[in-house]
């Protein structure tokens, strides 16, 4: 709840209690002050995952020393303003300071706690060693092995469509060959769990791999086909023997440190093949190479003869076929899908079949889900893939790129005329646009995606370059889709910037202009760590960069970060009316800042209230020439400091003062305020009122259908409006006649700091007029760049990392959106009133922008 | 000077080495990257290095001694000490010593990268001797 001030006068507070008043404005400045620092913190620690810098040990102890600081002061101070009012938040902070430790302690030496296979192997338990290779996730690479983490990788965030197959990771293997009681559990649960998934399966499939210490395979392989389910856990225990007793022999370990088994349950593909992500050496150099193999049923022996296409396609998005190598086959031959080579073609109309194996889009699907496997694993791969029945692909097994194919020499085109150096083309290309801040490394090319909080994953084409204007974090189901990201706004801290990193899909934000340099369907070049945007594909600039193999995603130093992260990065808590917004519900460093932040605001808001021995600070009555009370608490250079109040003691003492307007110097309170005092944006007419819309007012309607009719008594009980003002910060609560405002804004000179929270809701008309007024607010929020949420008639509306001057005039539109709006809802009869009042505000911005143009 | 800047990393952790080869590399200059001093001071006694680059703090022969010791060998090489734990001492501490520059952990490839091309610069020029003190 946020109405601060009763009507009661304020009092002068007495002399001793005024250094208790000035130190709570103290305890709010430090968690403002601790609060930006650990977001700069959090912000290094994000962009060091993304590639940007170059980090050791040291700078992650440091790092979480340091956020663990500036989180215990922040709770510390909170506890001060609040009379230990939140004592629970320590429980927390210790908790995850301890768990940070631990990560730090054991995540360099080793995978660390949770690292097995499954959850049960977590906690030790000897069923859990075996699991649904779906549920492994990347930070267990080092015991499940890189094929198990990469295929679960890419059915969850790239819409892959993958084997069903369990995983033994490196301790239950060890378990296995021992052998023993412990390996009769674990052999047991394989054979559960296998005659589960396989569901009346005849043979597995088992795949053994020894593997390093980062999971990636070491040189050792073996696979046994057609393996009964009843011979599952012999059948490995052997391979296992076979395997290691093979390195002892030979003294050939190497890299090994231990083995992965995947157990597949075998099913009728009527193609199956591999996919190199880079062959170099191919019939065409760098590209995506495509193996089909197909069991044509009309071999005159026994067994089906076998023939196999292969395909080389581009690389980039959106993934041309180059050429093509296709054996003879006869023209009445049933192919996969089938049909007969001479009918008429389903993705190329006008045309024949053919008698390739496989059609354009298939193949083009293929070499996205290479090129999205290559960014995951951080190197050329190569996957094994199979097409089902019903004519889609399920990727079967995934590898990092060992193989070159042969070629024969005849077939090889001529070779470009750039070898070594060859980034240099980079500089004779068309640059685009270049600048922001690198989210996550590497190079990307492809076809550009415009990009709008609308687009759906499906209307996405996989491998082609995002571009959008803001970074909002409804663009992350998109993320899996892309090659390569560029917006023109948004902070490197986010959410979107964070998974970003996670799928390692090369990101820049803030790079000026580039919504109107690039245009749909262009083919551009993404380079993320030189932050530039280039026309075309600059072939030697992506050759150059080898899929970024030198980012080492796998490496200890990034794992322990990645793991870190986790436990300080997320922002769940979000929303402070919901039930777990509490100490308790706090799961993250983050979690607490923002806890902290709002709970102090809402302290200070309330203290008159909740602390009233301190009696009240002043609060300034700002003189504005508009039926508004407005009251400003000056937290930090907000007002000009009146001669002989340097400090500005004075300001805490005494009953409420008259202030001018001339005398603010908060940048976002003088922004909002010159929109709210537009010309044309107030309107002194007196509201179209309905009994209906009166009787809907009585019972407290502002918000009803988000929030209850509760707060809305107090809100018509009152009249005034609270200001909390910084030179860079607002925070503003403002009841406008039945609606209600609550503005958040810092409006800095670094735009990685910036943001704007905008929340709406209320009114005085009946509840489908003010839903009406909800839409227009939320569409004008949109037009800014605001990602919105509505809830009945609650707008709410969150914008960041922007410029300035762009932030200042977006806080200006939002300011005379609420004077525009302050009864509106009482004109929107219907959908057509709403379309006249989106265009009457247009107008009304653009009248403004050419004033202010002079 | 050869016609590629050869450069010595040290850092004995690996990560930092695997991070700047490749960029080393790719910029056109010749690489090595050792994780232990001793092994790296051996190197630098066999060969004429035009770059140093080394951490500060290390087990072993610390990076100071690195400094003091390369400066010895090898004069005319250009010494860069990175370190995550820059202090005004530290840094005052190693250009007395013999370094050329001082970057603080963590840092962006690009600070490296305008440090070596600037030595490089001034190398092909016959420039100052660089921020030694």
């Amino acid at each position: 709840m946020w109405w601060p001030f009763s009507r009661r006068a304020n009092a002068q507070p007495p002399a001793d209690t005024r250094w208790r008043i000035r130190a709570l404005f103290q305890n709010f400045r430090r968690i403002l002050a601790c609060n930006t620092q650990a977001m700069e913190r959090m912000a290094e620690m994000d962009q060091a995952l993304g590639g940007a810098y170059i980090f050791d040990r040291a700078f992650l102890e440091a790092s979480v020393h340091e956020l663990s600081r500036l989180v215990h002061h922040v709770v510390y101070n909170l506890n001060a303003l609040t009379g230990n009012g939140y004592v629970a938040l320590y429980d927390r902070y210790e908790e995850l300071r301890g768990a940070l430790g631990g990560v730090l302690a054991a995540g360099m030496d080793g995978a660390g706690p949770g690292s097995d296979t499954g959850a049960g192997a977590a906690a030790g338990s000897l069923s859990g060693m075996v699991a649904d290779v779906r549920d492994v996730d990347w930070e267990q690479e080092p015991t499940a092995g890189f094929e198990a983490a990469c295929l679960a990788r890419l059915a969850r965030h790239h819409g892959a469509r993958i084997a069903d197959a369990l995983v033994t990771g490196t301790t239950g293997c060890a378990v296995l060959a021992v052998g023993g009681a412990n390996a009769e559990v674990v052999a047991r649960d394989l054979h559960d769990r296998a005659v589960r998934m396989g569901s009346g399966t005849a043979s597995f499939t088992l795949r053994i791999s020894a593997v390093d210490e980062t999971g990636r395979p070491a040189e050792r392989e073996a696979e046994r086909t057609g393996v009964a389910p009843d011979m599952l856990s012999p059948a490995l225990q052997d391979m296992l023997r076979d395997v290691t007793g093979d390195a002892a022999t030979t003294g050939k370990a190497g890299s090994a440190h231990g083995e992965v088994a995947l157990i597949l349950p075998e099913s009728p593909l009527p193609v199956s093949g591999w996919l190199h992500s880079h062959a170099p050496m191919g019939p065409v150099r760098h590209a995506v190479l495509v193996e089909a193999r197909f069991s044509s049923g009309d071999a005159a022996e026994h067994a089906p003869r076998v023939s196999t296409d292969r395909y080389a396609l581009s690389r980039v998005h959106p993934f041309d076929l180059l050429c093509c190598e296709i054996p003879q086959r006869a023209a009445n031959a049933p192919l996969p899908d089938g049909h007969e080579p001479l009918a008429p073609s389903d993705s190329l109309r006008g045309l024949l079949r053919g008698s390739a194996l496989l059609e354009p889009p298939f193949l083009q699907g293929l070499a996205g889900l290479a090129m999205a496997a290559e960014r995951l694993a951080g190197q050329p791969v190569e996957l094994r893939w199979g097409m089902d029945p019903e004519g889609r692909c399920v990727l079967l097994g995934v590898h990092p790129s060992t193989v070159r194919l042969a070629t024969n020499p005849q077939d090889q085109p001529e070779e470009p005329a750039d070898s070594e150096g060859n980034a240099d083309d980079a500089h004779a290309m068309h640059i685009l646009r270049h600048g922001g801040q690198t989210v996550q490394m590497g190079v990307a090319a492809g076809g550009v995606v415009r990009l709008t909080e609308a687009t759906r994953p499906e209307d996405c084409p996989l491998g082609g370059i995002g571009v959008a204007r803001a970074a909002s974090p409804n663009l992350a189901p998109l993320l899996g889709r892309l090659a390569g990201l560029v917006t023109e706004f948004g902070t490197t801290a986010g959410h979107l910037a964070t998974v970003a990193r996670e799928l390692r899909v090369p990101a820049v934000f803030g790079m000026p202009g580039v919504c109107d340099a690039a245009r749909p369907g262009d083919i551009v070049t993404l380079d993320a760590g030189g932050t530039v945007l280039y026309q075309g594909a600059v072939e030697g600039l992506l050759h150059t960069t080898d899929a970024n193999e030198d980012l080492h995603p796998a490496a200890p130093e990034y794992r322990t970060l990645r793991r870190l992260l986790r436990l300080v990065a997320p922002l769940d808590l979000v929303d402070p009316d919901a039930p777990d917004f509490s100490p308790a519900g706090c799961r993250t460093y983050h979690d607490i800042l923002h806890f902290c932040h709002e709970m102090s605001v809402e302290a200070l808001i309330n203290l008159r209230d909740t602390r009233p021995e301190l009696a009240a600070p002043r609060v300034h009555r700002v003189r504005l020439n508009l039926p508004l009370d407005l009251r400003l608490l000056d937290v930090g250079d907000g007002v000009a400091v009146p001669p002989g109040m340097a400090d500005g003691a004075g300001a805490l003492s005494g009953g409420d003062a008259w202030m001018d307007l001339s005398a603010v110097r908060s940048a976002p309170l003088l922004a909002f305020l010159d929109g709210l005092r537009a010309e044309g944006a107030w309107s002194h007419r007196p509201a179209r009122l309905r009994a209906g819309d009166i009787l809907s007012g009585m019972a407290g309607g502002a918000g009803n259908a988000a929030n209850g009719a509760g707060p809305h008594a107090e809100w018509a009980a009152t009249g005034a409006n609270l200001a909390i003002a910084g030179r860079d910060y607002l925070n503003l609560t403002l009841r406008l006649g039945y609606h209600f405002t609550v503005l958040d804004v810092l409006l800095s000179d670094n735009p990685n700091r910036n943001h704007a929270y905008f929340r709406f809701a209320g009114g005085m008309a009946d509840p489908a007029r003010r839903v009406r007024r909800a839409h227009l607010v939320r569409n004008v929020l949109e037009e800014l760049g605001f990602a919105t949420r509505m809830r009945g008639d609650m707008v709410t509306g969150r914008l960041r990392a922007m410029e300035h001057a762009a932030l200042r005039d977006a806080v200006g539109a939002l300011g005379m959106l609420t004077a525009f709006t302050r009864q509106v809802d009482t004109t929107l009869n219907d959908d057509a009133d709403l379309v006249r009042a989106a265009t009457d505000f247009r107008l009304l911005r653009e009248h403004s922008q050419r004033q202010a143009r002079g | 000077m050869p016609s590629r800047l050869r450069i010595l990393v040290l850092d004995d952790e690996p990560i930092v080495c695997k991070r700047l080869k490749p960029a080393f590399q790719k910029a056109g200059y010749e690489v090595e990257t050792y994780t232990d001093s001793a092994a790296a001071l051996r190197r630098i006694e066999e060969t004429a290095f035009d770059v140093v680059v080394t951490d500060l703090k290390m087990e072993g022969a610390d990076g100071l001694q690195v400094v003091e010791r390369t400066h010895q060998i090898l004069p005319q090489a250009r010494i860069v000490v990175i370190t995550g734990f820059a202090t005004l001492d530290t840094a005052k501490e190693s250009f007395r010593k013999g370094a050329f520059d001082f970057v603080a952990k963590p840092f962006k490839l690009g600070d490296i990268l305008d440090c070596v091309r600037r030595i490089e610069a001034e190398l092909r020029g016959g420039g100052s001797t660089g921020n030694g003190m």
